[in-house]
């Protein structure tokens, strides 16, 4: 038989341990400037805090959405793979 | 500093640009007048600044797209959200002074004009603590 294991990496903190996932960068989506980036640029989440950014609200009205790149990223391991 | 006349202020709410959304910007400073008059004081009222009270006027011409005014104020109807203003588009200087307060949005008005006007919504919020003012 055999045996399977998947080993789940992420990319960020705090998911692991039932906290919210804290996403890192989130991407403008809107035509409108959100911190000063266009549309298509990425924002940190600290340049978010830094300006005093509402983010759930600015997610809501279509401005920014959460960017791939800080979306967890789940690998399987090679099968057979021991422990 | 030469006399200015608006043409590009800037307007940010919640960190978005709603520049080319507002036509009209007022940030207001009012200090409470406290007296402090007594005998003996020359027969003139003397007065002392009390608890100062911000508030910030913004007339915006109404957008309902994604993304748009509605889209972004809506969402931030009852909380306390970071608006800043600037007289001129470009970099903050002592000539260019970038102010920002922090605003409970405590009215808005989706809806609001007349056959054949312009749709906008003026708004007064109060600001909650000081006005900071960067000149660099």
């Amino acid at each position: 038989m055999t045996h399977r294991e998947f080993h789940f990496s992420l990319t960020d903190t705090d998911s692991r341990f039932g906290d919210k996932e804290k996403i890192m960068a989130y991407k403008v989506i809107s035509g409108r400037e959100v911190c000063g980036k266009k549309q298509g640029e990425v924002l940190t989440l600290k340049e978010l805090e830094d300006a005093g950014a509402n983010i759930d609200a600015l997610i809501v009205s279509g401005h920014i959405q959460a960017s791939q790149a800080s979306q967890p990223v789940i690998k399987p391991a090679q099968e057979g793979a021991k422990n | 500093m030469a006399k200015i006349v608006l043409t590009n202020a800037v307007v940010t709410v919640n960190a978005v640009d709603l520049s080319d959304a507002v036509s009209s910007i007022t940030l207001n400073s009012s200090f409470d007048v406290v007296e402090t008059t007594a005998f003996a004081t020359a027969a003139a009222r003397t007065r002392v600044g009390g608890l100062v009270d911000n508030s910030i006027s913004l007339e915006f011409h109404q957008d309902y797209a994604s993304g748009e005014v509605e889209a972004t104020i809506f969402p931030l109807l009852g909380t306390v959200t970071t608006v800043t203003v600037k007289p001129v588009s470009g970099a903050t200087a002592v000539t260019n002074p970038l102010y920002t307060v922090s605003c409970l949005v405590s009215e808005w008005t989706p809806l609001n004009g007349a056959v054949g006007e312009l749709a906008t919504a003026s708004v007064t919020w109060p600001v909650s603590g000081a006005i900071t003012k960067a000149t660099s």
